[in-house]
């Protein structure tokens, strides 16, 4: 068996798989169409009109309008850049801390992985939102506080999963071998031990922006984070609960945004995490090889 | 000939769950320069532990040791972390008994060997790709510039044994340590991956500290050997020495369970019991339970080390 990588193209091939695609085009539009908001939207997404409040959806408002008369295309839109942002800052912040600091705690061990997990306890120990509570409570209200807030409530489980992710792949024998080259820890830990994580972790990761958009609009909900009348995925599904039976729509509409964003981040997570391993990414399509063997066998 | 790595007395202590394991009991040897010393014994008599302690590879933490590990008129156990790691891999290199395992899945071989050469010898980054070319193809990966660029899973495991070998090499070091380097391959293999060793040490004088089970890799490549019980080194020689007449009843015992052709519905010689737990201090010889010649004396005072020819000793009381 030759293979040549050194073409690029081949090398992208296995990544370019059909549920990786249609999930990277779907994330592709949302994204697209946040950044672009204010040319696409038919309306102006915070002007009031309550002559139009709770209409149902017809040409002029393609999903109807909320309890304000408030487009509800042209909200899910503009939302979509809030959501997507809050809830990317609250997975990055988490990410941050919580990934150098579990690689640490489980590469060291002993009295630095003592305090680092004690510290993660304590924050393990509130529900979380009510830390994020006291956050806003101590440092105000808004957005970006409620970014920081759940942030930090965030960073345990990232974290610990780094730890014991590092603890099973510093025993194994490719960092023995490592040490008796004489790598430095730091080397060792970011070149060797971190790109063994990764698979598991974008799993972690991608799960965690669903639960961040939640945990967001459940501050929103309460009024500690977006302040109204900015557009929220989270918010605007708050919002409409009261209507549920009459307009589901309010609802339902940026429920299924939330959705579809989650779903397609998990799907091209897998489809990454296929990636990243060497061995399943340079196998070519399944079907395709039968195809071939097929024919040989028959040819 | 002159000693490259001399060990005294060295000791090490495990702490476990199950208490304190007196692992090295009090080893010393001298590496001669470009020899191949070969290390024989049981699972759990210390030998991967004596090995490991040379390039300091021994948990720290849940260890104490004692003794001395001089190289270069270095002592390896008192240096500081900095220079330790400069002394690994450039001066000392290991392999280990695991091919598969060894080496990190996620990067390419090429990517592996040139990195360990940056590292160490500061090569830019077209130089490191040349001299990895050359020391895949001295350690037989053919063709090497298409097989640079594959991941440890597209290999075999001799293949992957002579990768780790040529990664061991690349910084020319002075000793390489073998750790049960043909356990995991299977017989054919075994003996390629032996001669390349010996080709390594004919044409590089590499020193080898080789770790073994198997009398039949000692009589095949090593130069001296040194047959290891219960954290001790019972008994040290020539090759010739130790199988035309061995001194130790372990080594005799271990020599008469090595499997011959020819006798026909024999059953296989073996050592009744198994090596004593190290949890202990142990007076006398520990060997004693189970040897055959042992008497009260053996129960009772631990026998010193004495010499029965030029260069060969053994820790016994009487001489057999």
């Amino acid at each position: 068996m030759t293979i040549d990588t050194t073409s690029k193209r081949k090398k992208m091939g296995g990544l370019l798989t059909a549920p990786a695609v249609v999930t990277a085009s779907i994330l592709a539009i949302i994204i697209i169409a946040a950044v672009v908001a204010p040319l696409i939207v038919p309306y102006n997404p915070d002007k009031l009109n309550l002559y139009e409040s709770l209409m149902k959806p017809s040409a002029a408002h393609l999903f109807g309008t909320d309890k304000s008369g408030r487009d509800i295309l042209s909200r899910i839109i503009f939302g979509a850049r809030t959501t997507l942002l809050s809830s990317m800052g609250v997975v990055l912040i988490s990410m941050i801390v919580g990934i150098p600091l579990g690689l640490i705690s489980g590469y060291f061990g002993g009295k630095i992985d003592s305090f680092i997990m004690r510290l993660w306890d304590i924050i393990l120990a509130f529900p979380s939102l009510l830390l994020a509570f006291i956050f806003v409570a101590a440092f105000g209200k808004g957005l970006v506080n409620a970014i920081l807030a759940i942030g930090i409530v965030f960073i345990p489980m990232i974290s610990r999963l780094t730890r014991s992710l590092t603890l099973t792949e510093k025993n194994k024998l490719y960092v023995q071998s490592a040490k008796s080259i004489g790598y430095s820890n730091t080397r060792i830990l970011f070149r060797h031990i971190l790109p063994n994580c990764v698979p598991t972790l974008i799993t972690e990761i991608t799960l965690d922006l669903g639960y961040a958009i939640l945990d967001l609009a459940a501050l929103n909900f309460i009024g500690l984070g977006v302040q109204p009348p900015i557009a929220d995925w989270g918010a605007m599904m708050q919002e409409g609960l009261v209507y549920l039976s009459t307009n589901p729509l309010i609802s339902l509409v940026p429920g299924i945004a939330i959705v579809l964003t989650v779903v397609s981040l998990n799907v091209l997570s897998d489809s990454i995490q296929a990636y990243l391993d060497p061995s399943q990414r340079k196998l070519p399509p399944i079907k395709k090889l039968k195809k071939q063997m097929v024919g040989e066998l028959i040819g | 000939m002159d000693n490259i790595l001399s060990v005294k007395d060295l000791k090490i202590d495990v702490i476990s769950e199950r208490g304190v394991v007196h692992a090295v009991r009090g080893v010393t040897f001298d590496l001669r320069q470009t020899e191949i010393h070969g290390f024989v014994g049981e699972s759990g008599c210390g030998k991967t532990m004596t090995a490991k302690s040379i390039l300091r590879l021994h948990d720290e933490e849940k260890s104490l040791s004692s003794g001395e590990i001089l190289y270069n008129g270095m002592d390896i156990l008192s240096l500081k972390k900095k220079e330790l790691r400069e002394i690994r891999g450039s001066e000392i290199a290991m392999i280990f008994q695991d091919p598969m395992q060894s080496l990190n899945p996620l990067l390419t071989i090429g990517e592996q060997i040139t990195e360990m050469l940056r590292f160490h010898e500061k090569l830019n980054k077209k130089d490191a790709y040349i001299k990895a070319i050359s020391l895949l193809e001295d350690v037989g990966i053919k063709p090497a510039k298409s097989r640079f660029k594959q991941y440890p899973f597209e290999f075999s495991g001799g293949m992957l044994q002579r990768i780790m070998i040529a990664i061991a090499i690349s910084c020319d070091p002075k000793i390489l340590i073998a750790d049960e380097p043909t356990t995991a391959l299977d017989v054919t293999i075994q003996a390629q991956i032996l001669q390349l060793l010996k080709k390594l040490n004919k044409e590089k004088g590499m020193t080898i500290y080789i770790i073994t089970h198997n009398f039949g890799v000692v009589a095949e490549i090593c130069d001296r050997v040194s047959v290891m019980y219960a954290g001790k080194i019972v008994e040290t020689g020539d090759v010739g020495q130790i199988f035309k007449n061995p001194c130790h009843p372990y080594t005799k015992s271990l020599l008469e369970s090595i499997p011959k052709s020819g006798y026909h519905g024999q059953t296989l010689q073996s050592i009744p019991g198994s090596p004593p737990q190290l949890f202990e201090e142990m007076t006398g010889c520990p060997f004693a339970p189970r040897c055959s010649y042992a008497n009260k004396l053996c129960y009772e005072k631990e026998p010193l080390a004495a010499e029965s020819e030029k260069d060969h000793f053994y820790t016994c009381h009487y001489n057999l």
